[in-house]
């Protein structure tokens, strides 16, 4: 196995680590240790391999090679240094109309506010804001990078609740567990267990009549697994109704689906179901680093394969002294 | 040789710009609740009007707007609107407008309300509780105080006295303070 074999088998490892960062950075693997070992070897041997080509030990391709292990070490350098100055992975579940700081990638995101109908397209994006530049917004399913932070807006789980009394009478909806507390809109953080299966349910409130609601997201997959024919094909909240004294009420437990109204405890609670942006924060290599990198790469390449192999100036001069003579 | 010192300066540079793009940022503040508003301007929100037609905040510009959050089922509400009733009829010719939101209530149990409290300031009805949200309500009431210029000058959680509402917008009301605001803002 030659020393060039193993710095491409160890290049594409490395930048196929790195790509794995960009693609999947919910993926505990790439936040890990033995990713930043892997990286770091890779570094070692596509360093090794660079200074070596660049002094001739791999003849005149090689020296040309050198900038396309350059390149790729630039990569694995930049997926090592994104652990360590890169933000932690999380996922931020904040409720619409909230500013939240993030002081890893020097911004702030904005979750802008949505009615039923937003809900229900799912279209929201998640606004970042930094001092001095202009906005990015960013779509549900898209990622940007950000520095050494990649964040990503991921469609979640979320209902719009409209509450009326029996008459009628449109009630305020209070969310007293959460800093948004006027909200109407559940996005599901928590859980709870419902025939050995983690279901999302969030909590609200209807002060006018002393009532708090539990609602349970279930969606049709899950609906099949705790045995809930009933509740059909199709995702639906299921609410349950106490009073203020966490006393069940009579006719306290119903369900709707998206457009549906469900008749519980002395309301009826309408719902719309839909998706609500989470904000998924996670460590990524520096975008410059990769363009520099990949540049060294290509070049490196392109340099090696697609032109000739230059005969060294001395060769060419004797070869033609040789013609005259 | 030569290459490898390309390389090396290539991820020198790299570094160096990481480093200043870090050193670059914002550094937003943190905190919750309406206080933290202050200095912003203010959210306005189209809503149905108590009494009939559609109003908004926007519409008040010019004036110093007292916006108070509530709600029919909320004690301390109930508590200090004649204060704020009050406030409204002795400040209104000096530019004063209290603006009173219901969040997310029916027009006839907010109309029932405004009666029974003697309630003569223009009152919006916020089913969807826009203004509730935006304003980064924690509680019922929130007032929130909007100079002449639509910034928001003070978020306030929790019920207020006379006294204390008089405190925050008599500085608004002077001359000397609008002529100050017009100022910074023709410069």
């Amino acid at each position: 196995m030659t020393d060039r074999f193993v710095a491409f088998a160890t290049a594409v490892v490395a930048v196929a680590l790195v790509a794995a960062q960009i693609i999947a950075p919910a993926w505990a693997f790439v936040h890990s240790e033995p990713y930043a070992l892997a990286l770091a070897v890779a570094v070692w041997v596509l360093l090794t391999y660079a200074l070596r080509a660049s002094r001739g030990a791999d003849g005149n391709r090689g020296r040309r090679l050198a900038y396309a292990a350059g390149g790729a070490a630039l990569i694995a350098l930049a997926g090592i240094a994104s652990g360590l100055m890169g933000p932690d992975l999380q996922t931020l579940v904040r409720a619409p109309g909230t500013v939240l700081p993030l002081p890893d990638v020097h911004a702030a995101a904005f979750f802008p506010l949505v009615d039923a109908d937003g809900i229900a397209r799912g279209d929201t994006s998640v606004v970042i804001r930094r001092r001095g530049r202009a906005e990015i917004a960013i779509a549900p399913n898209r990622r940007r990078l950000l520095g050494t932070a990649l964040l990503l807006a991921e469609p979640g789980a979320a209902a719009y609740i409209e509450a009326r009394d029996e008459s009628g009478q449109r009630l305020t909806i209070t969310q007293p567990t959460n800093p948004a507390f006027l909200s109407p809109v559940l996005q599901f953080g928590t859980s709870v267990a419902i025939d050995n299966q983690q279901l999302p349910a969030d909590e609200f409130a209807i002060p006018a009549l002393h009532r708090r609601v539990t609602a349970i997201f279930i969606d049709a997959k899950a609906a099949s697994a705790i045995h809930a024919s009933r509740l059909g094909d199709q995702n639906v909240v299921l609410f349950s109704v106490r009073d203020d004294a966490s006393h069940n009420v009579a006719h306290g437990i119903g369900f709707a689906p998206s457009g549906g109204d469900a008749e519980v405890g002395g309301l009826r609670l309408h719902v719309t179901i839909g998706t609500y942006p989470r904000l998924v924060v996670a460590s990524a290599p520096l975008p410059i680093a990769l363009w520099f990198g990949g540049a060294g790469i290509v070049l490196g390449l392109v340099f090696a394969w697609a032109w000739p192999a230059a005969v060294p100036h001395g060769v060419v001069l004797s070869a033609s002294r040789e013609g005259r003579a | 040789m030569r290459n490898a010192l390309i390389v090396v300066v290539a991820i020198a540079v790299v570094a160096i710009l990481a480093a200043a793009y870090l050193a670059s940022g914002v550094q937003p503040g943190g905190g919750g609740g309406p206080a933290m508003l202050a200095g912003a301007p203010a959210q306005s929100f189209p809503a149905p009007r108590l009494g009939g037609g559609e109003d908004a905040l926007a519409n008040y510009r010019g004036r110093v707007v007292l916006l108070n959050l509530w709600a029919s089922w909320c004690t301390p509400c109930r508590e200090e609107m004649p204060d704020l009733e009050r406030l409204y009829v002795a400040e209104g010719a000096r530019g004063l407008v209290v603006l009173g939101v219901d969040q997310g209530e029916s027009a006839e149990v907010a109309a029932a309300f405004a009666r029974r409290h003697g309630v003569t300031f223009p009152v919006l009805l916020d089913e969807e509780q826009r203004y509730g949200r935006a304003y980064a309500a924690v509680g019922l009431p929130t007032s929130i105080v909007v100079d002449r210029t639509g910034r928001i000058v003070k978020g306030i959680d929790g019920a207020l006295s006379f006294g204390q509402m008089h405190a925050v917008v008599d500085p608004l009301l002077s001359p000397a303070h609008a002529q100050s605001r017009a100022l910074k803002q023709t410069s």
